[in-house]
């Protein structure tokens, strides 16, 4: 939490003649961070960020204790002064209200009555206001501001009721019913659930949300002449969920949820009651505490040889005994090396073990002195680390060639809209945000596709789009995490060969032999221009020409063609290397085939066909492609020397009906 | 042979030299035809004689040749022209600032004995949050905003959630690196764990989705100054060799003791002053990093680590942050927009 403290204020309990640079440089470094420090009249507010472990230092005596340790140990004289508190004397009466608590959903109630003087509020004196308008606490009347000053001042909410407006000889701490309604001392009416914990009078009417906010009937107003002053232990995790639930963000309940020390809720008290005191506020019945009882303060042990292992360092044991009880942590005993310390209650929430200590000692002996040393060099492997490390690199690989071919890397966020779900035809099945911050980010991609059309939208105004995309698509599994696959996605504005092309460097890089069978079979390609790619015999992706219908509904009308690709899959069989193509210096015969089209087959079977049949073809090249004719050239090694021409058109004829064209016999000669 | 070098002299390009060159000296040339037509001559002596004088010619035609080559070569482009015209370039793309810095982060940690490793994404709300110390009725769950999800349960782990840190990572790491060791005894870790991470907030420094890098070193003997070691080591690689580092308390909840760790401005290098004016990027010469700490007992022990015998430190730094602290990105957005802008050489 952050909160505001005037510097006259903390100096009223820290005496020292640190200067405000000083002390926010020496806090920040080893305690509650003070992230700024702004003048307000010739005054100083300091802004300071409090963990949640330190709720003692979120207040102005617990930042000058803090203060007074560290300041010492860096040789700056700096004292504690003490707080006055008001004692209550045993002569009064007990006070005359039943305060019960059945169900024991708060750990301790401490109730107070008084008196205003003459039936008068007094009103709020000059530094009263300007202390609270420093912490951003509004001033409201005298009796609720001393309430919330001395929260600020000792870090423990107090309420304030008024008594004759409470009206009751009872008070009951109780669960509330679901659908029961209140209205907040803010005149905002709330519906409660069995969750929330009420306080209700005799009459069972709600007068109190304790440790959250007091309630409109009962708050004290202009005409108030007897007050009870309250305060209660809560459970914290209860204060937080109910808070949270009612939307009432008080700094009360900041504090609750947050486990003040319950020591304090007394001291808090008797604070105030020297506050009412001094300004003419009479007591008119001791203090009522239901569970007056001292708890015994825990123990830890701290083991000199571990505070050395965190600390790579040697330090006294007089020194580390001084650092901490000068932090109010006690040494109780000793032996073999081993220190006994007691916590003190204000610290009992979050220091509960040995690294505790150990972080008390160090924080204050200052992170600064302790050296900077590289951990021991390990040589670690093992197989899991080397398939990452074969992944990772293939990753960068792929990332840089499509780079320096032209293509421009996006990172997009993992989810996508119903809308580019159903758009895309994706599985139903995909994993789904509960709790979405935008309709935009709902579906866990089971392609990365969609994202890549979109961003070819938003860079709709660039001539030219050459986009790609890697990242982990989720699949979802069965009983168990979705599969996270690492995934290539490319898009280009232009044509399907150009795509093809890049697909076939970006596999050859790692001497990979795909495959393709036409057609991808999915909605959103072009039933003609789309394939499959294959690698032994799996496929491993799909590209194709994007469908018409599809780009038009994004808002688009250029042609788009797409791939996607497994990169997993695509790992598994690259390499980086590869041995060097053997030596071969038989004559090779260089012959072009041209075919006509055929809606029966295609180059990839064709081009698999001839290499399985003829053992003497060694590699088939694509020339290109004039009207409907197809050229290949064909690289062979045949025993004989002769063309295999011949028998090649043959074959091609004979198993694919494929339409042959023939040299003409050359009439020139 | 005047004609040949007047053909010569008056050749004004390498094309019409190699023009020359096949008239003379190709299949049906010149030269090419009168030495073939040598054999016709019966007389051998003066076969000899007309041989001589025409390999002399032909001598004189390549040197001439030759010389006119290169002062056509030598001669100067009388076309006014810029040499400082921009080139053809081809077009080329770019890989995106997350990647490049990824890359940095992860060689930077390698020299130093660092593997890299990724852990889910989408993970169960035990590796997320409980194994971290941080069990279901604990506040500072409430704290990280995280995102749910609607995949199956598990009966072990709980619910399905998106990991809100690379943290989710530390005891699956522990568990891995234990793997077939017999009990008490661990093998060292030494992670550098990158992934994607998601968490409620969006505005100019935080995206919904960001990535983080996870250092988790677990060995005998390790302290706090091994955490200051490793990650002064990585400032000095990654910001500059003039950087350095300082640890303030904070608190988390799967690390004791916790620290927030600061870099010096890495624009000002903490002196806050730039050409005499107060530096606008930093608060008093230091800039926050992120988060770390030696781990938490109770992680260990859920990581199946003996905390009596061994100790770790963790940090856990956002890969955006440090890109946008060392080139002064204000707003993370524009990492995630889509929009080619982010590219020099678009």
């Amino acid at each position: 939490m952050n909160i505001k403290i005037l510097d006259s204020w903390i100096r009223e309990y820290l005496k020292s003649k640190v200067t405000p640079l000083e002390l926010q440089k020496l806090l920040s470094l080893s305690g509650p961070a003070v992230e700024r420090i702004t003048p307000q009249g010739k005054d100083l507010i300091y802004e300071l960020e409090v963990t949640n472990n330190r709720l003692d230092t979120a207040s102005v005596y617990g930042l000058a204790r803090e203060a007074k340790t560290i300041l010492n140990y860096s040789n700056i004289p700096a004292q504690l002064k003490p707080l006055t508190v008001a004692s209550v004397s045993q002569a009064l009466p007990e006070i005359a209200v039943t305060i019960v608590d059945p169900s024991k959903l708060t750990q301790r109630l401490l109730a107070v009555v008084l008196e205003l003087p003459n039936g008068k509020t007094p009103s709020s004196p000059t530094w009263l206001k300007e202390r609270l308008a420093a912490a951003g606490v509004r001033s409201l009347n005298f009796l609720i501001d001393i309430t919330n000053y001395v929260m600020l001042e000792v870090g423990y909410p107090l309420h304030v009721f008024d008594y004759e407006r409470l009206n009751t000889k009872k008070l009951v701490l109780r669960k509330a019913k679901t659908g029961e309604r209140l209205t907040t001392l803010d005149g905002v009416e709330h519906q409660l659930s069995a969750e929330d914990v009420v306080i209700v009078d005799d009459q069972e009417r709600i007068v109190d949300l304790p440790g959250i906010m007091g309630c409109k009937n009962s708050v004290v107003n202009a005409s108030t002449k007897k007050i009870l002053l309250f305060a209660e232990v809560n459970d914290p995790v209860r204060i937080r969920r109910s808070s949270m639930r009612l939307g009432i963000r008080t700094l009360a309940a900041t504090y609750n949820e947050n486990s003040p020390d319950s020591q304090l809720a007394l001291l808090a008290i008797c604070r105030a009651l020297a506050l009412y005191t001094q300004a003419g506020v009479k007591l008119v019945s001791r203090i009522f505490d239901s569970n007056p009882k001292q708890r015994t303060l825990p123990e830890i042990s701290l083991n000199l040889a571990d505070l050395e292992r965190y600390m790579n360092l040697k330090i006294n044991p007089e020194e580390v005994i001084r650092i901490l009880e000068d932090l109010e942590i006690k040494l109780v005993s000793t032996s073999q090396g081993e220190y006994r310390f007691q916590i003190p209650s204000f610290r009992e929430k979050d220091i509960q073990i040995k690294e505790d200590l150990i972080e008390e000692v160090a924080r204050i002996y200052g992170y600064g002195k302790i050296p900077t040393i590289l951990p021991p060099f390990q040589f670690i492997s093992d197989p899991y680390i080397r398939q990452n490390e074969a992944k990772y690199k293939i990753e960068s690989r792929l990332k840089g060639l499509l780079a320096n071919l032209g293509y421009f890397e996006i990172y997009n966020y993992s989810m996508i809209s119903e809308k580019q779900n159903l758009l895309f035809a994706l599985p139903k099945n995909s994993i789904r945000m509960i709790n979405p911050m935008s309709q935009e980010l709902v579906y866990f991609r089971q392609s990365l596709l969609p994202s890549l059309l979109h961003n070819a939208w938003q860079n709709r105004g660039l001539p030219s789009l050459r986009l790609f995309e890697i990242a982990n698509v989720y699949l979802p599994q069965v009983n168990s995490l979705p599969h996270e696959q690492l995934t290539l996605g490319v898009l280009l504005k232009g044509e399907y060969a150009q795509l093809k092309g890049i697909l076939e460097v970006v596999l050859k890089s790692g001497f990979l032999n795909p495959d393709f069978l036409p057609k991808a079979d999915q909605s959103i390609f072009d039933a003609q221009q789309s394939a499959k790619i294959m690698l032994q015999d799996s496929q491993i992706g799909v590209i194709g020409k994007l469908a018409p219908k599809l780009v038009y509904d994004v808002g688009l009308k250029a042609e788009f063609v797409a791939l996607e690709l497994n990169l997993e899959a695509v790992i598994k069989h690259y390499q980086a290397q590869a041995p060097l193509p053997e030596l071969n210096n038989k004559p090779e015969l260089i012959e072009d085939l041209t075919y006509k089209l055929s809606s029966s087959t295609n180059w990839s079977e064709l081009v698999r066909a001839l290499l399985a049949q003829f053992k003497e073809l060694k590699r088939v090249a694509y020339l290109g492609i004039y009207q409907d004719y197809v050229t290949m050239r064909l690289f062979s090694q045949p025993k004989s020397g002769k063309s295999l021409l011949g028998e090649l058109s043959l074959y091609l004829e004979k198993t694919f009906a494929l339409q042959i064209k023939r040299p003409k016999a050359d009439s020139s000669k | 042979m005047d004609t040949i070098s007047s053909q010569i002299a008056a050749a004004q390009s390498a094309a019409d030299l190699e023009e020359l060159k096949i008239a003379y000296l190709g299949k049906n040339g010149k030269f090419t035809l009168a030495l073939s037509a040598l054999k016709s001559i019966g007389d051998m002596q003066k076969r000899k004689l007309e041989g001589q004088r025409l390999n002399q010619q032909k001598q004189d035609f390549l040197a001439q040749f030759e010389a006119r080559s290169l002062a056509l070569l030598e001669r100067s482009d009388s076309v006014v022209g810029d040499s400082t015209l921009p080139g053809i370039t081809p077009e080329i793309g770019a890989v995106h600032p997350i990647t490049e810095t990824i890359a940095q982060i992860t060689e930077i940690f390698s020299k130093v004995g660092f593997y890299r490793v990724n852990y889910p994404e989408i993970e169960y709300e035990f590796f997320s949050f409980d194994s971290l110390n941080m069990p279901a009725s604990h506040p500072a769950r409430d704290e990280f905003e995280s995102f749910a999800v609607n995949g199956p349960k598990s009966e072990e782990y709980g619910k399905m959630v998106l990991s809100p840190h690379t943290s989710s990572g530390q005891v699956r790491e522990m568990w891995r690196r234990k793997k077939g060791l017999p009990a008490g005894t661990q093998a060292p870790v030494r992670m550098i764990n990158i992934a994607r991470c998601f968490r409620r907030n969006w505005d100019i420094t935080h995206t919904p989705m960001f990535h983080q890098f996870e250092g988790l070193c677990i060995d005998q003997g390790i302290g706090i100054s091994h955490l200051k070691g490793a990650i002064s080591h990585f400032v000095k690689e990654y910001f500059g060799y003039d950087v350095k580092i300082r640890l303030r308390p904070y608190h988390f909840q799967f690390t004791e003791p916790s620290f927030e760790i600061d870099t010096t401005c890495t624009i000002c290098h903490g002196t806050q002053l730039v050409n005499g004016e107060k530096c606008r990027v930093c608060k008093s010469g230091w800039l926050e990093l992120g988060g770390a700490g030696m781990v938490h007992s109770n992680v260990l022990k859920a990581g199946k680590v003996d905390p009596q015998k061994y100790s770790g430190w963790a940090f856990g730094f956002g890969v955006e942050r440090v890109y946008m602290m060392k080139y002064q990105l204000n707003d993370i957005r524009r990492l995630y927009s889509g929009e080619l802008n982010i590219y020099q050489t678009r």
